[in-house]
């Protein structure tokens, strides 16, 4: 069951093949035993046993909800979870249960979703790795995987040099990857979703700003912050947009167009198909491998009569810079909520007011979260203000006209990379700081979210390393549904092979047949 | 059919290489009203030529990795070029500036977060540098952005109450209550000095 999509265990749950508590029992299992992963900060493990009672009940009765209904999906945890706790990697929300579900949280139990846990993540979703939150880094399920490890050297078997998951949403890519559940949300800033699918093998999508709704997603920039989809496959991820997308009273950013559901992608015809090329993101820095993939694919789509032209985003240099000086402003006043008084961590310092709020505040956020406060304080500041917050403004518009040339000049859907490299071992990634590492990391990806532009990172073959390497599509806004079907067709093309993880095919959850899952035993 | 890729290498228009002079951040703390009044030079390239090498191959591969070039129009059509960096992309090569003492004291009173450490101010400090970078860019007549759903209406609710109630919840999660209030400490005393101290329980 766990190898097929959402739709075929939604008809097999339908068809009595397979029990809802089944399911949900075979996901806690292998969640267990790949607790060396630390994808999750907390497994709820009786809430999901009872969703799934009901949904068993549901199903009995042949009312199911939906697709969803009896589904284990987990939850990056800066989504607000009623009566779950929600820390965002951070001292500062430890032991806080929120009050109400997030929006998407709600949709997705609204359609009898199994919540299996809240993933981990870096700090406040701030960092490119997964590596930065208090319960420590997430780690790369492929580190672990048949085809990486058959080709280390024998000596570099041992447990140091496991690979970073990328981030922020890290833990929800590796809980997908590694088979504890169908689907994920994470949430995307600067390319928080797609960097991780990218490292992990999976469908990664980030929606168009403003259909999907913020409203209980713990806020780091609102003016780019979306929610984000992690399945392992195109179709599941239109399957969870379609529950997910929609305006919401609770979110005013949330746009009121009407949106077709069910939301099923259909066929394509490749050949009326125009994909652009961004010249500006071929920069020195890339893999030689990626590069080279990057260039098949376009030739691909050119094989199949699709036409393939280069385009031209100038300002392209400036966007990480643009980025890095909204994302610190933005995060500066974002994090001003948190002083202790009304939730969160509160210091024991009775002083006076602002004495107890610093000290809270010095406790309870890491340096990487404290520095881009002040950073972001700096550039907020009356003499800074126009020369950078606003500076920063006016080039994020010529960047979205950039984008908007690109596309009106014929251009459907852009193909670019989503990551510099395959995911690289943990050790490495430590050797630069946080900020450096985003500023890295977030280059591919960050533009996307400035513009507000739906974008999704497929999977399209492995490294010589054995190891992912994913592709981005950046889409018109709110063209969602064609995006997908672009991403749904190449899927189908480059057939990107099953993760072999070691621990579940020894003994006997996963099965597979020439590299394909064929079937998983769910005692 | 796979088409091979033949990578060309992108000739070195480099010649002249424009470097993007930075700014000198705070060292010299004049703030004129537009403060980015250096503006890199320009070199007149022969657009239409570059433009035509650039779309003739499909991924030219720069000779040199530390000399890589992207040619890019500016917004009036400007021809500028910017070096891209060997490294991480365009982390400034330039020194980093210093950040005053009394700046960093502002911050923290503004922020309420200590740096805690002479890194952190070192990080600040190259934080800034890499924004400075955006000066480089001519953004006259350009209007800021400030949110990409600047051309609908944002959807406004009607102004009844349809929740609440939830008193008991909002509460629960705070360390120190009373009854029904919040309880916070003396708002009249002012901060003590935090300058690359943690805050300790006797601070005066």
């Amino acid at each position: 069951m766990l190898g097929r999509t959402l739709r075929e265990v939604s008809a097999a749950l339908k068809q009595g093949q397979v029990t809802p508590t089944e399911l949900c029992k075979k996901c806690l299992s292998i969640i267990k035993k790949t607790k060396y992963l630390n994808a999750y900060i907390t497994v709820s493990e009786e809430v999901a046993l009872k969703q799934a009672e009901e949904s068993e009940k549901r199903h009995k009765q042949g009312q199911p909800l939906g697709d969803l209904d009896g589904i284990p999906v987990a939850v990056k945890d800066n989504f607000s979870t009623s009566g779950i706790e929600t820390t965002c990697a951070s001292n500062m929300l430890k032991g806080y249960i929120p009050p109400y579900n997030a929006t998407v949280v709600q949709k997705l139990l609204d359609q009898g979703a199994l919540l299996m846990g809240k993933t981990n993540l870096d700090e406040f979703a701030m960092g490119s790795g997964s590596t930065d939150g208090v319960f420590g880094p997430v780690k790369n399920p492929w580190s672990y995987s048949k085809q990486y490890r058959e080709r280390q050297r024998h000596d570099e078997h041992g447990d140091s040099h496991w690979l970073i998951t990328g981030g922020s949403s890290g833990g929800s890519a590796a809980a997908v990857a590694a088979y504890t559940c169908f689907a994920a949300l994470g949430s995307d800033t600067g390319g928080s979703t797609r960097n991780p699918a990218a490292h992990c093998g999976l469908v990664g999508f980030k929606p168009s700003y403003g259909l999907v709704s913020r409203h209980g997603l713990i806020p780091l920039v609102n003016s780019m912050d979306v929610p984000g989809i992690f399945t392992r496959c195109v179709d599941d991820t239109a399957v969870v947009l379609g529950v997910l997308a929609g305006h919401d009273p609770k979110d005013s950013t949330t746009v009121q167009d009407p949106i077709k559901l069910p939301m099923i992608l259909g066929e394509m015809d490749v050949s009326r198909l125009c994909i652009g090329i961004p010249k500006e993101y071929l920069v020195p820095e890339l893999s030689s491998e990626i590069r080279s993939l990057w260039s098949q694919a376009a030739d691909l789509f050119e094989s199949e009569g699709a036409k393939v032209i280069e385009v031209s985003l100038p300002h392209t240099c400036y966007s990480i810079v643009c980025y890095h000086v909204l994302c610190t402003s933005e995060v500066a006043s974002n994090m001003a909520r948190f002083d202790g008084l009304q939730y969160g961590h509160r210091s024991g310092i009775d002083v006076s007011t602002e004495a107890m709020y610093a000290a809270t505040r010095q406790e309870g956020f890491s340096d990487v979260v404290r520095g881009r406060i002040l950073s972001g304080n700096f550039f907020l500041l009356k003499e800074n203000y126009e020369n950078y917050f606003v500076k920063a403004q006016k080039v994020r518009r010529l960047i979205v006209r950039d984008f908007m040339n690109a596309f009106d000049s014929g251009v459907d859907v852009l193909l670019t990379p989503t990551t510099l490299s395959e995911a690289v071992p943990y050790l490495e990634f430590i050797k630069e700081d946080n900020r450096t590492r985003s500023a890295q990391d977030d280059i591919f990806t960050q533009a996307v979210n400035m513009a507000g532009l739906p974008a999704v990172s497929v999977p399209v073959a492995l490294s010589n390393q054995g190891l992912p390497i994913g592709l981005q599509f950046i889409g018109r806004a709110f063209c969602d549904q064609q995006l997908l079907t672009v991403a749904k067709w190449f899927e189908k093309q480059v057939q990107f092979p099953t993760i072999q993880l070691q621990d579940l095919m020894d003994d006997g959850s996963l099965v597979l047949e020439n590299g394909k899952l064929t079937s998983v035993s769910l005692t | 059919m796979v088409r091979a890729f033949n990578p060309r290498t992108q000739e070195a228009e480099a010649g002249g290489s424009l470097r993007v002079r930075g700014y000198p951040g705070l060292q010299n703390e004049f703030q004129d009203s537009q403060s980015y009044t250096e503006k890199p030079c320009l070199k007149k390239q022969n657009k239409k030529e570059m433009w035509a090498r650039a779309l003739r191959v499909r991924f030219p591969v720069p000779l040199d990795r530390g000399r890589g070039f992207a040619s890019k129009a500016g917004p009036q059509g400007k021809v500028q070029e910017v070096r891209q960096g060997t490294h991480s992309p365009r982390l400034a090569s330039q020194g980093a500036g210093r950040v005053p003492a009394a700046k960093i004291e502002h911050l923290e009173r503004l922020a309420l977060v200590n740096f805690g450490s002479r890194e952190a101010v070192a990080r600040l400090e190259k934080a800034i540098a890499f924004a400075d970078q955006l000066h480089a860019l001519d953004t006259d007549g350009v209007e800021p952005l400030e949110s990409l759903l600047e051309d609908r209406c944002v959807y406004l609710r009607s102004d009844n109450v349809a929740e609440g109630n939830c008193t008991e919840e909002l509460l629960r999660n705070s360390h120190h209550v009373v009854e029904e209030y919040f309880v916070p400490l003396p708002g009249n005393v002012s901060l003590p000095d935090m300058v690359n101290k943690t805050p300790s329980p006797t601070a005066e």
